[in-house]
């Protein structure tokens, strides 16, 4: 595998939308269900286990896709997504990061992703594809979807919490062994038929997402 | 313990439900029940057999392994209950215990399932496994509720996986896994401080071309008596997904939603 392509999927700053978008944390703060880095890591666990898992499953899985079976792949997530709001966020990630690899890395998997979707991939179909035209395999491209799943919201912690971010950089250093968990298990996932994917939700973050999309001011998209 | 049961709907040519089969086994007693016996009768109910689950026996037990299948037959109305919430309890051996269920709903027929709470109690661990084949123009209630421990008790760990199919496409696929066994399960992205979870799923074929905002409105809130939203799928059907810090105002919650 080539991990500076993967390094460079994995990093923040590909333009891919992903820094307008706190993963529910912004809703959390609103609302002081996170104040601190004890419970953002509390966030954050339960964030990487639910929606974490379930991308880097979906992410790995459309790494080597059969015949069609990217659209399935979306259908699938698609099903595991119940809030609209994320649902809307998500295929925009997706579009946007299909745009950014495009640039760098054109290959027909990204056309495919394209097409399974008047409004676009949902961002893991978009990621493995992205993975697939990069030559990444399926651990790396897992790893690199579950660690996203608690990074993005990580740094939008700095801004909504004010907190020191030296305190995010450990929270997330304690995340890491259950980063690579996850990883292990949605690349074992991703070994399997697309109706086996893992699909555990978080209720909160499913309500929230719902409120958060009636604000009129806010910070981030999601 | 293993125990199985089995139930299947058809209508009747006055319209009606008959059950044409109706076993189970401790813990899985079924009963049929008046539907007179739930107020308000609503038009729906016309039509509707309904049937209790009495249970029979404590549990469900770690170890114990529990299977149930529903056949709604073309045209046929069945509403499921329960008398009282379960327990999920741990067993003697530390295992897991399981509840599958299977339900297929055919064309023009209606389930309704809204079954009592499940109580996930201290050191538990059980898994319920449901999918819902649902035909083009079946319609579905279908009510899930989840509390963390009985009062002043810590949570056991529980799953709950629905999976629903309507015209052999996949429409929902949802698991809610909380506990000690799930340690991100307790922070503020899952159930955070509140004690019980629930979903309502509803399935109209009639909103297939209605928008999303249009299907079910219900003042979303976030306050002291809990967490409630509506979240409407691609498809024609709306999650219903809330959280309160106890059963009984998760019921309060639930109960606002017109359908059942």
């Amino acid at each position: 595998m080539n991990l500076t392509s993967l390094l460079l999927l994995a990093d923040s700053r590909l333009p891919a939308g992903t820094h307008a978008h706190s993963g529910g944390l912004e809703a959390a703060v609103a609302t002081e269900r996170v104040t601190d880095a004890v419970s953002l890591h509390a966030f954050l666990l339960g964030r990487l286990t639910t929606t974490g898992l379930v991308t880097a499953a979906f992410a790995a899985a459309a790494l080597n896709p059969g015949d069609g079976q990217l659209a399935v792949l979306d259908a699938e997530f698609e099903a595991r997504t119940p809030s609209p709001a994320q649902r809307r966020a998500s295929r925009a990630l997706g579009r946007q990061l299909l745009r950014a690899v495009r640039a760098g890395w054109p290959h027909p998997i990204l056309d495919a992703a394209a097409a399974v979707h008047r409004g676009g991939p949902h961002q893991p179909i978009a990621f493995g594809a992205a993975g697939a035209a990069a030559g990444l395999d399926p651990l790396g491209v897992a790893a690199a979807a579950a660690l996203g799943a608690v990074t993005g919201p990580a740094s939008a912690a700095t801004r909504l919490l004010g907190i020191d971010p030296d305190a995010v950089t450990a929270v997330l250093a304690v995340l890491e062994p259950a980063v690579q968990q996850t990883a292990a298990a949605a690349a074992a996932a991703a070994r399997g038929p697309a109706e086996e994917l893992p699909s555990p939700g978080a209720p909160r973050l499913d309500i929230s997402a719902e409120h958060h999309s009636t604000w009129e001011v806010r910070l981030f998209a999601s | 313990m293993k125990a199985s049961a089995r139930l299947v709907a058809e209508a009747r040519p006055d319209g009606g439900t008959r059950l044409t089969a109706l076993a189970g086994q401790a813990p899985l007693l079924l009963r049929q029940t008046d539907p007179a016996w739930e107020q308000p009768l609503g038009p729906e109910a016309a039509g509707t057999a309904l049937v209790h689950l009495v249970g029979g026996a404590a549990g469900p037990l770690g170890g114990d392994e529990l299977r149930c299948s529903v056949d709604v037959g073309p045209g046929a109305r069945l509403r499921v209950c329960s008398i009282a919430a379960s327990v999920a309890l741990p067993g003697p051996h530390g295992r897991e215990s399981s509840l599958e269920i299977t339900a297929r709903v055919a064309a023009g027929a209606a389930l309704s399932w809204s079954p009592q709470p499940v109580i996930a109690a201290r050191d538990a661990w059980h898994r319920t496994t449901a999918r819902v084949d649902l035909a083009e123009d079946a319609r579905l209630v279908w009510r899930e509720e989840t509390v963390l421990g009985r009062h002043g008790e810590e949570s056991g760990s529980i799953t709950t996986r629905l999976r629903v199919h309507r015209a052999g496409r996949v429409l929902l696929d949802q698991t809610l896994a909380v506990g000690p066994r799930y340690p991100g399960s307790l922070g503020a992205a899952v159930t955070g401080a509140d004690r019980a979870a629930g979903t309502l799923v509803i399935v109209d074929p009639a909103w297939a071309h209605v928008d999303l905002a249009d299907r079910l409105t219900l003042a979303t809130r976030d306050d002291a008596g809990g967490a409630i939203a509506v979240l409407p799928l691609a498809g024609p059907a709306v999650v219903v997904s809330a959280l309160a810090a106890d059963g009984l105002a998760l019921r309060r919650l639930l109960d606002r939603v017109p359908f059942r």
